[in-house]
């Protein structure tokens, strides 16, 4: 059985096509990634495959998510590869579903969650849209991505507001990347060779677009930076991360923001992009931090705010074992850790910076020093396994 | 005689302070302001210096306390429209003795001057850039107990502390962390809303809920006062809440999860807050109600025992610098008893010795 499995991210396209023997025994036979997707910046999208050992990479035109994923089906047919189901990871489910086929009457409640993540939903559906077109006889399946965070106590997930107002909108605190931290949290016990729940961890999500930390003890969260959306937490991309709320009032009411363009403008206009006036890619905004003075600001903030959640999550825990830097920017970008670790000697966080710049993005890498007390890794991510065995599961008989 | 003025929401605080001593009153603001002063002071020829606080400086005013000239005031009216309900009353009682005394000294007190040079990355929202330069940041608050605060620990310690928390305690809980006598960090922002939720406003919160709450119905003035005036700890409880209820509330069931977010909610910033510092020294409980929150204050502590802190327990005692901690503990802890009016007056007595 193969199983095509999409992961859309803000600015990404992950796929992997896995062939199950048995739920022990799964290989991936093809992979790729379609990366900045509708990205404004200096460096062109591009799209790359990878199979049989092989490895391509194409410089194209990539619009939005459902082109990139037309750029994947035409790759399986190119090659043949036959698939028997398709998987997605979906963002907020509002605590409804974790793992779902999707059927009509799925495909409605979706749509009635587009508003929550107004930056990935719409690509999520496109994406599916898309492959119900190409592939009407395939199911689908989608799960999500909050449900990791379930385990977060009342007193982290509680907004102060008036009572009757959470029990009308369900407001509350519900978090994201939890298939990638599912993965990384197992990950880090396995390397390590010490049980998960002996460690308190802090891993940090830095993706390409949307990014955020978490606080895991006996392996499970008790909290995240975002919220009941994706927008707060740590500046991302094009996200702004925390804000003062009534900001937002202020704006509308003095300076006559509409709520649909202010929406527009917090969750695409914002973050990196916003500060740094010309790109929305933290590698854009490093390569100019020494002669753009709104480069290094923004550099700055992505590092302050980072620096703010850690911290955060460790007096939360009572300490911290493992700190774990995961997804794209976190594996890849030597000096985002540096300075995330910087002056962090007071809760025992010591990077070795040698082994910190040569680290590469393929595999799991211990980074900390010999006195560190606190275990610093990078490990890249596997969000796509997560959602392959996830669909396992619901496939079950089947197969 | 110093007189100092204070703008609530519906009324005006004053106090004289004489000889050290404090005498403190309020009532509404009139065109009769004159006339109500006399009544309660012996002599107008005794008043050296009128003194009026300034809740928020907009980022005009620099200083925590200066001299008030009618040129000044001119140039000062800008910050009004930062905070009009309370600014505005502030600007009208200023004017009003500048033409009726004036040959006395008249002084501004700015509470979030202290942070008028907070680190651009501290003081910048990550929102285009171009807000930033209408006035879009954070300016902090509660400047001058902060400063305050600062002070103190310096005396307590003969400068030997460089990394400071200061947590004021009350009603509107704020934190703010000082290194070599500057803001790195401080939880409110634009408005006193964002940071740490009080008895009645909600603290930080996921802005697309706001847009929600838009989307279904409601105003920007109705979900204005939703998050200003109804949230906080009233709101989770459903009905009047003060700071004094919730860490006086060890026994009350229906209070204790609320009791549990409050603390959650200041150990979260005091770990960010930390990590800001890159360590800490001490940590300065200010706060007007220190007898109430000392069991609060140990729940804080407790959780900061894995870094060092080691706490001895006490009640409080009503020293100038109670310090909670044993020998051998990584970070000093003191309590202050945190008395406004005080703070100006020492302030005042200062910049009039200066000028004369």
């Amino acid at each position: 059985m193969n199983i095509l499995v999409f992961n859309c991210g803000s600015s990404s396209l992950t796929y992997k096509v896995f062939r199950i023997k048995n739920p022990e025994n799964i290989e991936v036979i093809l992979s790729g990634k379609a990366h900045r997707v509708g990205v404004k910046g200096s460096e062109p999208s591009f799209i790359e495959h990878h199979f049989d050992k092989r490895h391509e990479k194409k410089e194209t035109q990539i619009a939005n998510h459902s082109d990139a994923a037309i750029l994947v089906l035409d790759k399986l047919k190119q090659l043949n590869i036959e698939i028997d189901y398709i998987g997605h990871r979906w963002g907020h489910s509002v605590g409804r579903f974790k793992t779902s086929f999707i059927d009509e009457k799925m495909l409605e409640t979706l749509k009635s969650l587009i508003h929550l993540l107004p930056i990935h939903h719409p690509a999520m559906l496109s994406v599916i849209y898309k492959c119900r077109k190409i592939y009407p006889k395939i199911a689908q399946y989608i799960t999500a991505d909050c449900a990791f965070h379930s385990s977060i106590p009342y007193h982290a997930y509680t907004y102060a507001l008036p009572k009757n107002i959470i029990n009308k909108f369900g407001f509350r605190k519900f978090g994201f990347h939890g298939l990638s931290y599912q993965y990384v949290v197992e990950e880090a016990s396995r390397f390590l060779k010490i049980p998960v729940k002996k460690l308190k961890m802090v891993a940090c999500h830095l993706g390409t677009g949307g990014s955020s930390v978490v606080a895991v003890m006996n392996g499970q969260s008790i909290d995240t930076s975002m919220g009941y959306t994706a927008l707060p937490g740590l500046m991302m991309s094009t996200r702004s991360g925390d804000i003062d709320p009534m900001l937002t009032i202020y704006l509308m009411n003095l300076y006559g923001y509409r709520p649909d363009n202010l929406i527009n403008i917090l969750n695409k206009k914002s973050g990196l992009l916003g500060i740094s006036g010309f790109s929305s890619d933290i590698r854009d905004i490093i390569h100019d931090i020494s002669k753009n003075k709104q480069a290094k600001l923004a550099f700055n903030m992505y590092i302050h705010a980072l620096k703010r959640y850690i911290g955060s999550y460790i007096v939360a825990l009572e300490g911290i074992d493992v700190l774990i830097f995961t997804d794209d920017i976190g594996v890849h970008n030597w000096l985002v850790r540096e300075k995330a670790c910087e002056n962090m000697e007071w809760c025992g966080i010591l990077l070795d910076k040698e082994l910190n710049r040569q680290a590469v993005g393929d595999k799991t890498s211990l980074l900390n020093t010999k006195s560190s007390t606190v275990r610093i890794l990078a490990i890249p991510t596997e969000e796509e396994l997560a959602i392959c065995s996830e669909g396992i599961k619901i496939i079950g008989g089947q197969i | 005689m110093i007189l100092f003025f204070k703008p609530e929401t519906s009324f005006l605080r004053w106090c004289k302070v004489k000889n050290g001593t404090l005498l403190e009153n309020k009532f509404k603001f009139s065109p009769d302001l004159y006339n109500e002063i006399i009544e309660n002071i012996d002599d107008i020829k005794e008043i050296e210096a009128i003194g009026y606080f300034l809740y928020h400086g907009g980022g005009i005013i620099k200083n925590p306390v200066s001299i008030l000239t009618p040129e000044s005031l001119v140039k000062a009216e800008e910050c009004i429209s930062f905070l009009p309900e309370y600014n505005d009353l502030t600007f009208k009682v200023a004017r009003y003795w500048l033409k009726n005394l004036p040959n006395v000294q008249h002084l501004f007190f700015c509470d979030t001057a202290f942070f008028t040079n907070l680190p651009e990355q501290t003081s910048t929202y990550g929102v285009p850039y171009k807000l930033f330069r209408k006035g879009i940041r954070r300016y902090g608050g509660y400047g001058l107990c902060h400063q305050w605060a600062w002070e103190q620990a310096q005396l307590f310690s003969n400068g030997a502390i460089q990394k400071v928390l200061s947590i004021y305690l009350g009603n509107h809980t704020n934190i703010t962390a000082i290194r070599d006598g500057k803001p790195l960090e401080t939880t409110i922002g634009f408005t006193p809303v964002e940071g740490i939720l009080s008895s009645n406003s909600c603290g930080d919160l996921d802005p697309n809920i706001i847009f929600e709450l838009y989307s279904k119905g409601m105003s920007f003035n109705e979900i204005n006062q939703l998050l200003s005036e109804k949230s906080g700890f009233s709101g989770l409880l459903g009905k009047k809440c003060s700071f004094l209820d919730i860490v006086q509330s060890k026994d009350e069931p229906e209070k204790l999860p609320i009791r549990k977010i409050f603390h959650y909610n200041i150990i979260k910033y005091i770990g960010a807050f930390i990590s800001i510092l890159g360590g800490i020294d001490a940590i300065v409980f200010v706060s007007e109600y220190l007898e109430e929150s000392m069991d609060f204050i140990f729940e804080i502590c407790h959780k900061l025992e894995f870094l060092g802190l080691k706490c001895k327990i006490a009640s409080y005692e009503n020293k100038k610098n109670q310090n909670l901690t044993k020998n051998g503990s990584s970070m000093k802890v003191f309590c202050l008893k945190y008395d406004g009016w005080k703070v100006m007056a020492e302030k005042a007595k200062n910049l009039l010795k200066e000028v004369s």
